[in-house]
């Protein structure tokens, strides 16, 4: 099975362009240019392994009208591995949604000897990449088609951050706001992606498929709601973070899946959004929330944020999946630099 | 007064979850997680490195707010599983 790549590192020199940069005699390769914006479109994003001189690099990019699309670039002497394994760090990418693409056979190889999980690509082969299924997600987002803005505005969020004495006063800087809201139509894309894209932040790796997904919004639901949390700050817009599958019966609320982009990270945002549909248990006079955790060996961090934030294990599903519950009087600490709309 | 276990651990805060400052006023009492120091992936990493340093396994049920909330329960914690390695230290 071909995973799908999420971000595509490429070489500079006879792969992005032909020619060698700190040669002179460069000229621009259209067809790759094509190809990488429209990837972009899908959401796909793009960085660069290069052994080169950084600043004529970067200018000859900015040249041939390139610089944007790429984030976290790596123009340096090091072993093109480890550069990959930066960028993955940075971009917060597993390996295998990673793919590398390069001109010289040495560098694909040593790549694919060190990182196996990584996808390498011959420049050669590089101009049919949009018509490889690992590059297509099959549908696109207004959050797909903004992940390099959100990672450009990212950028600018940590160099503010370093003006700050400490963490908290920089996160109440950030000004941010939390809708939680009932999925909408408009919605249904986002929500699939959340439950296909995450998977560290991901407390049951429930998927529903777009139907069951259409038969979910707010009219047509019965026992079932959908919620999703759409994250603004100071910096721009964040777009839909997290989505959760409450199901609701007589007997009990149960968080049946919770899930956030790990693009939030670090902000506290999965606490303010449990605790709003904790206070919606509440609201409808439930004594208990229920939520639900299966281990997929990835997502522990769910486990301990409900742990963390006062649910204890109260039973298991027939598939091993584990309930936990919280009584209602007790309500988690939200942190307080979000605000919850 | 703060135990060698403690500076260990406000040691890896520091240099992992507060780069580029100096924080030195980082109590063993504070809460992690309404301070922004911590948040559900820095705790695991946090973990990791607990793990590692003071050669015990952590089991996930004892992810919980008694224990890992601030620097001093975590020490406690740290003690009460590891007694020979942190009376070394």
């Amino acid at each position: 099975m071909s995973l799908l790549r999420k971000c595509v590192v490429w070489d500079l020199d006879n792969t992005v362009w032909n020619g060698v940069c700190l040669e002179g005699r460069v000229t621009e390769r259209r067809e790759i240019k094509e190809v990488i914006s429209r990837l972009d479109q899908r959401g796909i994003l793009h960085s660069i392994a290069s052994r080169n001189e950084r600043e004529p690099a970067l200018r000859l990019l900015h040249e041939q009208g390139l610089e944007d699309f790429f984030v976290a670039p790596q123009i340096n002497w090091l072993p093109k591995s480890s550069n990959i394994v930066t960028i993955s760090e940075q971009l917060n990418i597993a390996l295998d949604a990673i793919a590398f693409v390069d001109d010289e056979a040495f560098e694909l190889e040593q790549v694919g000897f060190m990182l196996p999980d990584v996808m390498t690509i011959s420049a050669d082969q590089a101009c049919q990449l949009a018509e490889n299924p690992a590059f297509d997600p099959g549908y696109s987002t207004r959050e797909s088609r903004s992940r390099r803005y959100f990672y450009q505005t990212e950028n600018r969020r940590k160099a503010a951050e370093k003006k700050f004495l400490t963490r908290e006063d920089f996160l109440l800087s950030c000004r941010m706001k939390l809708t939680v809201r009932p999925m909408q139509e408009e919605d249904i894309n986002r929500v699939s992606e959340l439950m296909t894209r995450t998977h560290q932040l991901n407390t049951t790796g429930l998927i529903l498929d777009r139907q069951k997904l259409v038969d979910l919004t707010p009219n047509r639901a019965k026992d079932q709601m959908i919620f999703v949390a759409e994250l603004d700050d100071k910096f721009g817009w964040n777009g839909i973070v997290g989505s959760a599958v409450v199901r609701v019966t007589p007997e009990h609320y149960r968080i049946i899946f919770f899930a956030l982009s790990c693009r939030v990270l670090g902000r506290g945002i999965e606490r303010a959004f449990l605790h709003e549909l904790i206070q919606q248990a509440r609201e409808s006079g439930f004594d208990e929330t229920e939520a639900l955790f299966k281990n997929t060996g990835r997502n522990r961090m769910m486990r301990a944020l409900y742990q963390m934030s006062g649910f204890v294990p109260s039973g298991h599903l027939a598939d091993d999946t584990m309930i936990f519950s919280l009584k209602n009087h007790y309500i988690p600490v939200i942190p307080k630099w979000v605000e919850l709309q | 007064m703060k135990s060698e276990v403690e500076e260990i651990l406000i040691g890896f805060l520091q240099k992992n979850c507060l780069p580029q400052k100096n924080e030195s006023d980082l109590r063993p009492e504070d809460n992690l997680f309404t301070s922004g120091i911590l948040d559900s992936a820095g705790l695991l990493h946090f973990v990791g490195f607990i793990e590692l340093e003071f050669k015990i396994e952590i089991p996930d049920e004892d992810l919980i707010p008694e224990k890992f909330t601030s620097i001093s329960s975590i020490a406690d914690y740290i003690r009460s599983r590891s007694p020979e390695r942190a009376a070394v230290i």
